[in-house]
């Protein structure tokens, strides 16, 4: 399932761009900070619950996906096997050794995995949230040099082109008897050889005309350039912008102080 | 009095592109007087996109090359003023509608320029409102630039340009990307800018009879010079003759009535069927595109189609090839269902030439690429090579054949597509606007290929814009009208029945 920018008017996509990119970064940075399993798993919740509030079905379908769920297995076997320690619950028999799992192993394991559906979901959310062309005229505002922020427009104004290319490229192949569904290595780099050079000749061609079109119209001309479209900041922003700072904070203060620890697993040293 | 100076002089101008010997536009004068209307034809290759370049100052800005002589646009010289002065004195609007759009959003896109100058966001405002009214898109505003259609894109671009207030418009073969509808929309939006403007418009146009109405002046190019220089009607009466000779396409004669050419070879009396349609209903992200569709063709047919974009015509063929699949109905080819068997088989025996020829260049040589099918089918090296080079030489292409097929020019390449689908001898032809980007000469040699393939029991099947090839050519004319076809039948009926339509822009030239 892909996550793509959906148009809404819920409150989340009302936000300013900048409000959610700066959010979900201290949101990305501060769930590090914490090692807690209840805490992770109200996270969790809270995470879902905003996606039931803002209806999104696609992230919905992808918290149950094969694509998020066998990841996830993945990180927390990967910690079970690599952090022993605690008690024993039981012992996988290899051939020349076991596995333990132990209740420290499935403490980090579950913490980890946690922390990772969570910065999916979070980022999801954004994805789902924000036009793409918003955000980067709001990187512009935010003082990114236009002259960078306009590769993004180009580059978001030119995904859909491309992709309806794509399609063209892959019925062609077919078209001309190349057998693109194979399996291996070999079809899957025919595949990315014949769909490449095509997309790629297809896109310099572009180059030229979009050169002429933008110098045409004394694009980097000036220092700075007008712009229409007016970044919004409301209450709602600035709301979630000082609640983001301030959770991030405390999380910061209590991890390098110890002092209010929140509920953590026992590491075990040994 | 003063003298009123001239929106274009240029004099003595030379240029030859770097790295090319034959010089692109040789000793060039002419002088454009403000307000007037110029159009600029000429076959392909003869310097009249290189003279826009120059006269817009992209020349020698972007472009690099030897350049002589001089451009005066507005009374700046273009080699010495900066691009960024020149862009509010002339302005190009291209020829490809997707890639000069570089915004998302309407509104973006038109204020784009006079954001570049920093004007004050009212005076962006009132441009933006303007431009738009001027090529009657205002109800466009807001619209993703990815959801307009070919036409629509076009006048959002010239509105774009408008809004850099210059004094000189260029349209550089606007409508060669465009379907009759669309190319219709944008040149009424042209003679209306003319009507409500002052500006000064050079139009580079294949479509003589769409342009001349509208131009004060018609200059037409040949090997990179200024061959004749006129009032449109008295240079087509006085050099009729010569133009012909030099490939371009003339709009019929006044008062002469349309009349069908004899078919150049009937179509067998008896059908073998090789194509069969029936009850087709097929659709894709949630929408229905083609309803009820019934359709066949024989061996030894060419069958032309045309229609609006987005009128379900390429979705059609994609049919025949496998490549989708009916919803409802069935589609054979020589037999086979195409539910019942894979692409690759039907590929076999239909083979397609799609629209645009970098999205089907594949291979590094020219003798690779046209056989790169062949190959892909298994139908053994020696017959490969052997009808490979066959192919080639029928279509002027074996001199290249060890170069790299991207070195060659458009119309090169689109033979090329031609020739990569036939060593593997399909029954069916499926042509997607096999002629754009081909001089007149180009195309007739290109169709006296397709006769022959005809004769041979081909069936071939095209969809094209270029109205009169398609009527001149074809042994049936389908139209098709928002996902059905509206209208199968000789190219006689087929004209009546278009007429009585109202759809006159998939008229053959010369109609009332």
């Amino acid at each position: 399932m892909r996550i793509r920018y959906e148009p809404g008017t819920t409150f989340v996509h009302a936000l300013n761009p900048m409000t959610k990119l700066a959010a979900l970064v201290l949101f990305s940075i501060g769930i590090f900070l914490v090692a807690s399993i209840p805490v992770e798993a109200v996270v969790f919740l809270s995470l879902v619950a905003l996606i039931a509030l803002i209806r999104a079905r696609a992230i919905a379908s992808l918290l149950a996906s094969r694509f998020l769920l066998s990841f996830t297995v993945l990180l927390f076997l990967v910690q079970v096997v690599f952090n022993a320690g605690g008690a024993v619950y039981f012992s996988i028999p290899l051939i020349l050794f076991s596995i333990p799992v132990t209740a420290h192993g499935v403490a980090v394991g579950v913490v980890l995995a946690l922390r990772f559906v969570c910065i999916i979901l979070a980022s999801a959310i954004f994805v789902f949230t924000t036009d793409p062309g918003e955000l980067a005229y709001a990187l512009i505002r935010a003082g990114v040099p236009y002259r960078y922020g306009f590769m993004l427009v180009t580059a978001i104004r030119f995904i859909p082109v491309f992709e309806a290319e794509a399609g063209t490229v892959r019925c062609a192949q077919q078209a001309r008897g190349l057998d693109i569904d194979g399996k291996g290595f070999r079809a899957l780099l025919n595949s990315a050889r014949y769909t490449l050079m095509p997309l790629v000749v297809s896109a310099l061609s572009k180059v030229d005309v979009l050169v002429i079109s933008m110098e045409g119209r004394a694009f980097g001309v000036r220092p700075r350039r007008t712009s229409l479209r007016e970044g919004r900041f409301t209450l709602t922003d600035a709301a979630v912008i000082v609640l983001a700072i301030l959770v991030f904070t405390l999380l910061l203060y209590f991890a390098f102080t110890g002092q209010f620890q929140l509920p953590q697993i026992v590491t075990y040293d040994d | 009095m003063k003298p009123v100076l001239p929106a274009v002089s240029i004099k003595a101008l030379s240029f030859s592109f770097f790295n090319a010997d034959r010089r692109a536009l040789d000793g060039i004068d002419l002088d454009i007087p403000e307000g007037q209307f110029v159009a600029i034809t000429g076959p392909s290759g003869c310097g009249k996109s290189t003279l826009a370049m120059a006269i817009g100052g992209y020349i020698p800005h972007v472009v690099e090359g030897r350049l002589e002589g001089s451009v005066e646009v507005g009374g700046l010289r273009t080699d010495r003023a900066r691009l960024a002065d020149l862009s509010t004195r002339v302005g190009i609007v291209q020829q490809d509608p997707e890639s000069q759009l570089c915004t998302l959003d309407v509104d973006d896109e038109v204020a784009f320029g006079p954001e570049n100058l920093a004007l004050p966001a009212d005076e962006v405002r009132a441009r933006v409102g303007r431009s738009l009214a001027l090529v009657d898109a205002l109800h466009l505003r807001g619209r993703n630039i990815y959801e307009l259609s070919g036409g629509e894109k076009q006048r959002v671009a010239i509105a774009s340009i408008l809004a850099m207030a210059p004094g000189v418009l260029i349209l550089d073969e606007p409508t060669s990307n465009l379907d009759p509808t669309a190319t219709a929309e944008v040149l009424a939006a042209v003679a209306k800018l003319r009507q409500a403007t002052g500006l000064t418009i050079v139009v580079i146009e294949h479509k003589l009879d769409r342009v001349m109405p509208l131009a004060d002046r018609l200059l037409i190019m040949d090997r990179g010079r200024i061959v004749l220089d006129g009032r449109p009607a008295e240079v087509l009466r006085q050099y009729r003759e010569r133009i012909k000779e030099m490939g371009i396409r003339l709009p019929a004669e006044p008062g002469s009535r349309w009349r069908c050419a004899p078919r150049d070879h009937p179509a067998p009396a008896e059908c073998v069927e090789t194509v069969k349609v029936q009850g087709l209903r097929s659709g894709y992200d949630g929408r229905e595109v083609l309803h009820d569709v019934n359709f066949k063709a024989c061996g030894g047919e060419i069958v032309g189609i045309i229609g609006p974009n987005g009128s379900g015509k390429t979705t059609f063929l994609t049919h025949l090839l496998g490549i989708r699949r009916p919803g409802q109905g069935s589609v054979a080819v020589c037999g086979m269902d195409t539910r019942a068997v894979k692409v690759s088989r039907l590929a076999r025996s239909a083979g397609y030439v799609f629209q645009n020829p970098n999205h089907q260049i594949f291979e590094r040589t020219v003798r690779g690429e046209a056989g790169f099918a062949c190959d892909n089918f298994g139908i053994g090296r020696e017959t490969c090579d052997r009808r490979v080079d066959e192919e080639l030489a029928r279509f002027g292409l074996l001199d290249y054949a060890d170069r790299h097929p991207l070195g060659l020019s458009f119309g090169e390449k689109r033979r090329l597509n031609l020739c990569s689908v036939l060593p593997h001898q399909p029954q069916v032809l499926l042509l997607d606007e096999p002629f754009v980007g081909q001089d007149f000469f180009k195309v007739a040699v290109m169709m006296d290929e397709l006769q022959g393939l005809k004769r041979e029991g081909k069936t071939i099947l095209m969809v094209s814009h270029d109205i009169d090839m398609v009527y001149r050519h074809c042994d049936r004319v389908v139209l098709f009208l928002d996902g059905r076809i509206a209208v199968d039948d000789a190219p006689e009926a087929a004209r009546t029945r278009i007429a009585a339509l109202g759809m006159n822009e998939y008229l053959p030239g010369g109609c009332p």
